[in-house]
């Protein structure tokens, strides 16, 4: 793949620079996953008031734009990885609470949980053994498939020059510094570029994969084919 | 449906104070100061003393409250303080720059319904055939694609080989096609899914059959019966685009050197401009809301179900 402007290896760079760029999507979707699914479930459990305002928390954090949230949030911490990390955390969470929510609604009433709570399951028993096996499937199909929209993000805010910092290898940031020589290096964009884009079309793949595994509806379908 | 109007208008304000106090907090909590800036930006060091009474006489020495209740006042008044870097009016850089943004959003979103609508019909009704195929391969390889790295291999493609536009810049309609076409490019494979998804959910439903038994043309059932109703999703999805396109304009405007909002924005990250960082976050907020609102008001338009079951 040729070297860069300073006689660095592209390959190594790419290899290196998917740990740092992988890494950091998986630790932004891990804890937006984490306080996204405890406030969804708790929401959807609690109900009345309490559902209410988290759910006006919710709507708050989904109403701000990533980009937005994270210039302004960089602008007072300074740029760097982990600032741009907790920016997407803080506005990532928002989704994932939305689904859990309204998946915890729709199995809050159905009887095994009935008979779950007649059993004497209560609060955190409750949600470990009898709501989270149920939600998890779809969570990770819906966590596989936002991989690819996380790192196009993180891609994005660090081609901007608002995330990782120089020297250390990371894929949006290697775009951009080889924005500079597009009239006698295109190569330094174009790997780079590729390489971002079939991770994407691999989680994206991933994520379809994993729904027509376990989503109930389309096997149905297909077994009628 | 009126009462439903402005209660919608009302929810807003709760939401435009909340960014309005984030908005603020953002400068208030920043290490950087005004008067440092503004001196060191004249290139004079002046002694403490001189800096410690400017401040006292702009009053940033005040409480947060009372900070926060005069920049409130000016920003109503139209007044978004000075820019750092600039050292011009922020309101004023802002009107320069806001049609600039604007054009380039307009003209994404204009080649993205030009794109993606025929297609997106085209993709649904002929369902499995291989310009479906085709169609879908399409949107699956422009959803994949960053926005940004297609920009580049169009400037690379069309500016550095075949010299046939402009690489970088703002202005003229030469210089807005490379990056409203890599906006379109994204955005378009995205609603191209999305509509051939919500045709295909219409095409299922009863009343098509009705219309077809009734003697009316398989096309003409289409055209006025499956679209319109296959519309009322993607009017939803504009609304929640809209961030993203903005977001997305962000980017493809740094990368063009385009003289927009965004651009602007992300050049006062590097010189903590805070002024003009404020005034990004505040029109942002206020495109967001705005443009949700037009999408729940038109919703009402558009779906006599919801405005029918209001009624009830």
């Amino acid at each position: 793949m040729g070297t860069d402007q300073i006689g660095r290896c592209i390959l190594s760079r790419l290899i290196y620079g998917g740990r740092t760029s992988l890494l950091i999507v998986f630790v932004v979707i891990f804890f937006s996953l984490l306080i996204g699914v405890g406030v969804g479930v708790t929401a959807g459990l609690c109900g009345g008031i309490t559902d209410m305002l988290l759910s006006r928390l919710i709507d708050l954090a989904m109403a701000v734009p990533a980009t937005v949230f994270t210039i302004a949030l960089v602008s007072v911490l300074g740029s760097g990885l982990g600032h741009t990390a907790l920016a997407l955390i803080i506005i990532g969470w928002g989704e994932y609470a939305r689904i859990s929510r309204s998946l915890v609604l729709s199995l809050k009433n159905s009887f095994y949980i009935e008979e779950a709570k007649l059993g004497g399951a209560r609060g955190f028993t409750l949600v470990r053994y009898y709501i989270l096996p149920n939600i998890v499937p779809y969570l990770l199909v819906v966590v596989t498939q936002d991989v690819g929209a996380k790192l196009l993000t993180m891609a994005g805010l660090s081609l901007l020059g608002l995330s990782s910092q120089p020297p250390t290898p990371e894929w949006g940031f290697m775009l951009s510094e080889g924005r500079r020589y597009i009239q006698t290096a295109p190569w330094l964009i174009f790997y780079p570029g590729l390489i971002i884009m079939l991770h994407v079309m691999i989680f994206g793949l991933l994520g379809d994969c994993l729904r027509d595994i376990f989503d109930p509806r389309e096997q149905v379908t297909k077994r009628r084919k | 449906m009126k009462s439903y109007i402005i209660k919608r208008i009302l929810y807003l304000f709760p939401i435009l104070f909340l960014i309005s106090i984030l908005a603020f907090a953002m400068s208030y909590y920043s290490p950087s100061d005004p008067v440092r800036a503004k001196y060191s930006r004249m290139g004079v060091s002046v002694d403490e003393t001189v800096i410690e009474k400017e401040r006292e006489s702009l009053g940033l020495n005040d409480s947060f409250f009372v900070r926060y209740g005069r920049w409130l006042k000016g920003v109503l008044h139209g007044d978004l303080g000075e820019s750092y870097t600039y050292g011009s009016d922020v309101t004023k850089e802002f009107a320069r720059r806001i049609p600039r943004t604007m054009q380039l959003a307009g003209a994404s979103m204009l080649l993205m319904i030009i794109i993606s609508f025929p297609f997106g019909i085209l993709s649904a009704v002929y369902q499995n055939k291989w310009i479906d195929y085709l169609l879908r391969f399409y949107s699956f390889v422009g959803i994949s694609m960053p926005s940004f790295w297609v920009g580049t291999l169009l400037m690379y493609l069309f500016g550095v080989k075949l010299k046939v536009l402009p690489v970088v810049g703002s202005g003229d309609l030469k210089h807005l096609i490379l990056p409203s076409l890599s906006l379109a490019f994204w955005l378009s494979s995205l609603y191209i899914r999305r509509l051939r998804g919500s045709m295909l959910e219409e095409l299922n439903q009863d009343y098509v059959k009705g219309c077809v038994s009734r003697g009316v043309s398989v096309r003409r059932a289409i055209l006025c019966h499956v679209v319109p109703n296959s519309l009322i999703s993607i009017v939803t999805m504009l609304g929640m685009s809209i961030g993203n396109l903005f977001g997305g304009a962000t980017i493809v405007e740094t990368i063009f050197e385009w003289n927009g909002v965004g651009k602007m924005a992300v050049d006062a990250v590097s010189y903590r401009d805070y002024p003009v960082i404020q005034g990004y976050v505040l029109w942002m907020a206020f495109i967001y809301v705005l443009v949700n609102l037009l999408v729940d008001i038109s919703y009402q338009f558009l779906d006599p179900r919801i405005r029918l079951g209001e009624k009830k």
